[in-house]
């Protein structure tokens, strides 16, 4: 067994694992603070990581943390967030994002990055921040950003982008929310969503596996 | 005919969203999605209406033929039962 303390979407949580190797996974987020929370998770065969990471996404709703499965990048300080089914591209989109745009560019999170709609610090903006759970191709880092906007994806031949309601395309928004364990959260979760959807422009980007995608996204999320 | 137990319900950019748990969560996957007629319909269930009372209650509050509503009403029932959220 081994127990440490994280900060994890703004939150210090004093993590215990059956699995003593998962502490360096979790060595960029290390922190000194008093733990809010105390967190166990005994699994200690391969599952380890997701039933740590369902223990810690059910515990960090409870301080207004939301997992949103999406990539999450930054552009001169701002956020976005690509959402799509899995396979689609919201990876492979992000991508050209950092192809195109280079340092202008930095991954907050590849996979399953941490959503503050209601702030952080003092900031009531809606946040994402970073998590150890990084994607298949580890992109991400400890840090966090407000959010401009979230893009849901589908693959088109001709490339478009649109500002939509995000009532709209709220059947793909949910599918990539994370459920936690239990009524209470469950609602909580669903206020938080709520919260989140009125703090930021939602579009839907059709996309095909061009890079100057990532232009046209950029123009209509960041252009005026 | 009644809406099972479990749904945990919260308005998400003015639609009504229900996620099931617990008993709900057996036999229904994923998220229901009411509008706001869909919404007074899942609360006449709720409350133990059966349809053609819902359907007068509504037309009572809307200016529109209870026939029409009845229509409105039932097909909306069949679609919850359809996906099982609905218990005889």
């Amino acid at each position: 067994m081994k127990t440490f303390c994280v900060k994890l979407a703004g939150v210090p949580l004093e993590i215990t694992t059956a699995k003593d190797s998962l502490q360096d996974y979790f060595a960029d987020y290390f922190t000194d603070e008093e733990p809010l929370a105390r967190l166990t998770s005994l699994a200690d065969d391969r599952n380890a990581i997701l039933d740590i990471h369902r223990v810690v996404s059910d515990a960090l709703i409870d301080f207004d943390a939301l997992l949103f499965h999406s990539s999450a990048i930054m552009y001169h300080g701002e956020a976005v967030l690509f959402a799509a089914p899995s396979g689609t591209g919201k990876s492979t989109h992000a991508a050209y994002w950092k192809e195109l745009f280079g340092d202008e560019v930095t991954y907050v999170n590849d996979d399953k990055p941490f959503l503050r709609p209601l702030g952080i610090d003092g900031d009531s903006r809606p946040y994402v921040c970073g998590s150890p759970w990084r994607g298949k191709h580890r992109l991400g880092a400890n840090i966090s950003a407000p959010i401009r906007a979230l893009c849901i994806i589908s693959r088109a031949d001709k490339p478009h982008i649109s500002e939509v309601p995000a009532l709209s395309v709220l059947p793909e928004i949910m599918y990539q929310v994370y459920v936690p364990d239990g009524p209470e959260r469950i609602g909580r979760a669903l206020e938080l969503l709520n919260a989140l959807l009125s703090g930021i422009k939602v579009y839907k980007l059709e996309c095909n596996l061009d890079s100057s995608c990532a232009k046209l996204a950029q123009d209509a999320i960041f252009g005026e | 005919m009644k809406i099972k137990p479990g749904f945990v319900l919260r308005e998400v950019m003015g639609d009504m969203v229900a996620v099931p748990t617990g008993e709900a969560a057996k036999t229904f996957h994923g998220m229901v999605r009411l509008n706001k007629t869909a919404y007074e319909i899942w609360q006449g269930l709720e409350a133990g209406k059966d349809l053609s009372q819902i359907a007068s209650d509504m037309a009572a509050v809307y200016d529109a033929a209870p026939e029409k509503i009845e229509v409105d009403v039932k097909s909306v029932a069949e679609q919850l039962q359809q996906a099982g959220i609905i218990e005889e």
